[in-house]
């Protein structure tokens, strides 16, 4: 356990690192959530949409921006880098598990994140366009839970396409393509309930939503206790069957790793 | 830098990417499906508001594409070139370069001519099409002619700008997370600029150019008015481009001086 | 004539200064400074045409970027430089058609296609004629043996056959100089065999004045007849390997059989350092007797059977010419 840390803190003082770059994220996030918010100021007015107001949007970007920068789906670069420099053989003879390695590295910058970046972007956007606060004590709780499961979820995607990677060697390409389905099924900007029924229904049934519409939508307290409920249960699933393919794929890579020398 | 080094260096970067077809194939595939998923929640988006500050599907599809072809067409000369500068700063492969008998800005950005980005032109321009029969607009020859122009300006404002990005490895040492800047505001100019009020226009016609690109020329297709332009001065959107990437160009070369260490 | 002309050049790098620690790095979000580096320091030389020079030093004594300098890359803080007659950067362009540049590890060939198509690009941006270009290329194939992997692609070439094919894309618009830094780092010895005596040959054949950069001091004994040592960005050494040699390498080692073992030996000249009975070795320092004379007045006392003589190698007179400068700089601090 103490090692897993130890990588966390590595990886959080390797970003430490891009620090003069602070202050440009900060601008750069303050740009992404003006946008969004303005749209949403001039397709719902003053009055409500679906008893959606632009008020709870704006609340709605500002939660989805920031989680962005939390989201754990990136690390296929860093497992391609070692696999194709040889790396990867090392990294496995260590006695460590080696998506641990990589989560704990992940969560890492990701605190690192938190700490400079989402921290100060929220006071930043809250004072700016003003932030509703949760729905309840209890839709607070159920979002802290979401954004575990969004945490999971995103680790599980990363890892499986970095796994995939092992086989198509091309992790560039199958991260665009993840990043697509992000974009539409996510919900990151256009929040499922105002998707037409027949998209609504397919996000529902895929993995995306967690990454960005469930936090947010919970928050808000857009959905009733049961339904939270029952989609929290469903990101356990998901994060579940996630987490049985990658294991049966990281066995197969190893094995094709052993086989093949790398 | 002559047209006949350009085509040489053309036919090696094809040859280069032939080595791996079946991986140039997925990545373009595998921006399609990106690309076509960014056109598709602005669909969705208009599926349920109908229009955005008064702009259409079809309209937006337009302003849209517009960015996203002008961008390919320049990225394509200086995305990666100039993303991957700072690395090459660091490790000095730069260097190599630099005791060329040619421009090293132009070596660069022709060396590094990326023909991955047909895919965003496939994507963006097939929607520009669709988008321009779909408005039923009346075309007279002035109005191919500057639709041809302002694409071509777009172009060159996007290499501007990434260039001028580029060119600051040369003296801050790291430049990565300015791209990314640059994709979160060129978001901006995905939507029609009166959206976001007075300052944004200004800001993006006369400190940053981006709403040269396509809302601009958008607008004067479409006949829409806006608000820091008038109709008379639409001629003047195509020379933008050329401004820009020559304030870029001359930008990055005073960026290789000092990196030279001569002066600056 | 001097193709070269270095006049009391210098080269500061500004650079900035990290803080330690988490407050650190709050703290240099918002305050920058810097610190000023001296990695040239008022160095002057000239270089003749033909001339092959090595320029050598410990790492970071600033031989690269006295390479960068000479090959207008870098520009001097101060003092005057002129290549070919000309400012090097000012005239970068019209230089580089007279020069030859290899980067050791950096390499500009084209990883993915075959060997031929990097030297094919190279007479597209020298704008070299068919003729010209073939026949260098025919020369550099022959002499450097690559004809068995010219149709690979780069990526599959080993250190050695890439490093050939990189010194010969830099002669193929027959330069009047060559610079190379450290061409024969992390290459097998046949490999830098091959390559030091393609050197020579272009050295000595086509008149091709060379300036190469090496931690190999065997580069500089196989290709150089002059020397430039360089230290923390001063200039050490400048004159003949062998002068150096003389001035530095006064030691030889002399290794004597004995019949049988004489026991304790008295000679002036002569220190024992190893003792194994009937043979013993002495270390010679030259004074002004020679070690001839030594090893005779030996022989004429004791038993000798037989001597032998080693003369230091280059490598340990560089050796000691840096363990000289160090003391130096250790006593110089120590009195200021």
């Amino acid at each position: 356990m103490k090692a897993y840390i130890m990588f966390g803190v590595k990886s959080f003082t390797k970003q430490m690192s891009y620090r003069s770059e602070v202050w440009l994220r900060l601008l750069g996030n303050f740009a992404v959530i003006f946008i969004q918010a303005e749209i949403w100021k001039a397709v719902i007015g003053s009055g409500q949409v679906d008893g959606v107001s632009a008020q709870q949007m704006i609340t709605y970007s500002i939660i989805n921006t920031l989680m962005l920068a939390l989201l754990l789906h990136r690390m296929s670069s860093q497992v391609d880098g070692s696999l194709k420099s040889g790396a990867i053989a090392s990294e496995l003879t260590k006695p460590l598990s080696y998506p641990l390695f990589l989560l704990s590295s992940g969560l890492g910058s990701s605190g690192y994140q938190l700490v400079f970046t989402v921290i100060p972007s929220l006071l930043i956007a809250w004072f700016a366009f003003g932030l509703i606060p949760p729905a309840s004590g209890l839709h607070f709780a159920g979002f802290l839970a979401a954004i575990g499961l969004a945490l999971s979820i995103s680790f599980l995607l990363g890892y499986l396409i970095s796994l995939i990677a092992f086989w198509v060697m091309n992790h560039f390409a199958l991260d665009w393509m993840l990043g697509g389905f992000i974009t539409i099924f996510s919900g990151t900007f256009l929040p499922l309930w105002f998707f037409p029924e027949a998209w609504q229904s397919a996000a529902g049934w895929l993995p995306f939503q967690f990454l960005g519409y469930v936090p947010a939508a919970v928050y808000l307290g857009t959905l009733s206790v049961t339904e939270t409920m029952v989609l929290l249960v469903k990101g356990v699933a998901w994060s579940a069957i996630l987490l049985v393919i990658v294991h049966k794929l990281w066995k197969k890579a190893v094995r094709r790793l052993v086989i093949q020398g790398g | 830098m002559t047209l006949r080094l350009f085509w040489k260096l053309v036919r090696l970067l094809m040859k280069e990417r032939m080595e791996y077809r079946g991986d140039f194939f997925l990545a373009i595939a595998a921006q399609i499906i990106s690309y076509t998923g960014d056109y598709i929640i602005i669909w969705l988006f208009i599926q349920k508001f109908n229009h955005i500050a008064g702009w259409t599907w079809p309209e937006i599809a337009l302003l849209y594409s517009i960015s996203l072809f002008t961008y390919a067409l320049g990225a394509a000369f200086s995305f990666v070139q100039m993303r991957d500068l700072e690395g090459q700063v660091n490790n000095g492969t730069l260097d190599a370069l630099l005791v060329k008998p040619v421009n090293p800005y132009l070596y660069l950005i022709c060396r590094g001519f990326n023909l991955g980005y047909i895919a965003h032109l496939v994507v963006s321009g097939s929607v520009l099409i669709w988008a321009l029969t779909a408005l039923d607009l009346e075309w007279s020859a002035m109005q191919i002619i500057y639709l041809v122009l302002t694409i071509i300006s777009g172009a060159l404002i996007q290499t501007g700008i990434l260039t001028t990005i580029g060119a600051t490895s040369f003296i801050w040492v790291r430049s990565g997370f300015l791209f990314n800047l640059f994709f979160k505001i060129k978001d901006f100019i995905s939507y029609p600029l009166p959206v976001f009020g007075t300052f944004i226009q200004i800001l993006l016609t006369f400190v940053i150019p981006f709403a040269f690109i396509n809302y601009y020329p958008a607008s004067f297709l479409l006949s829409r008015d806006t608000m820091l332009l008038s109709d008379e001065v639409m001629w003047l959107v195509p020379l933008m481009g050329p401004l820009c990437c020559l304030a870029g160009y001359r930008f990055w070369m005073y960026g290789v001086n000092r990196y030279q260490g001569a002066g600056g | 004539m001097s193709i070269i002309e270095v006049d009391g050049v210098t080269k500061t790098y500004r650079q900035y200064k990290r803080f330690p620690g988490l407050l650190g790095s709050v703290r240099s979000l918002f305050t920058r400074q810097y610190v000023e580096e001296t990695a040239v320091r008022d160095i002057s030389f000239s270089i003749g045409e033909g001339e092959a020079v090595g320029y050598l030093g410990p790492n970071g004594a600033g031989k690269s970027t006295m390479i960068k300098m000479m090959t207008g890359i870098l520009v001097p803080t101060s003092g005057s430089l002129r290549v070919l007659g000309n400012i090097p950067h000012e005239k970068r362009k019209q230089n580089s058609r007279e020069m030859g540049v290899v980067f050791g590890q950096r390499s500009q060939l084209w990883w993915d296609l075959p060997v031929m198509d990097s030297f094919d690009l190279h007479k597209y941006v020298y704008r070299l004629p068919e003729s010209q270009f073939r026949s260098n290329l025919d020369f550099c194939t022959e002499l450097l043996s690559m004809s068995s992997f010219m149709q690979k692609p780069v990526r599959q070439l080993s250190l050695g056959q890439r490093m050939r094919v990189e010194i010969a894309m830099s002669l193929l618009h027959e330069p009047r100089i060559l610079f190379l830094d450290e061409p024969t780092i992390g290459l097998d010895v046949i490999a830098k065999d091959q390559i030091r005596q393609f050197l020579r040959t272009v050295n000595e054949e086509k008149k091709v004045s060379i300036i190469l950069t090496t931690h190999d001091m065997k580069d500089i004994e196989a290709i150089c007849s002059r020397m430039i040592v360089v230290n923390k960005g001063n200039l050490v050494y400048d004159g003949s390997v062998s002068h150096l040699r003389n001035q530095l390498g006064n030691e030889q080692r002399v290794t004597i059989d004995f019949r049988f073992d004489p026991g304790t030996i008295e000679t002036p000249g002569l220190t024992l350092i190893q003792d194994n009975g009937v043979r013993k070795t002495f270390l010679f320092e030259r004074s002004h007797t020679t070690v001839f004379e030594c090893v005779s007045r030996l022989a004429a006392q004791y038993p000798v059977e037989d001597a032998s003589i080693e003369t230091e190698d280059i490598d340990s007179v560089i050796r000691k010419l840096y363990q000289q400068l160090d003391q130096k700089e250790r006593e110089r601090r120590e009195i200021g």
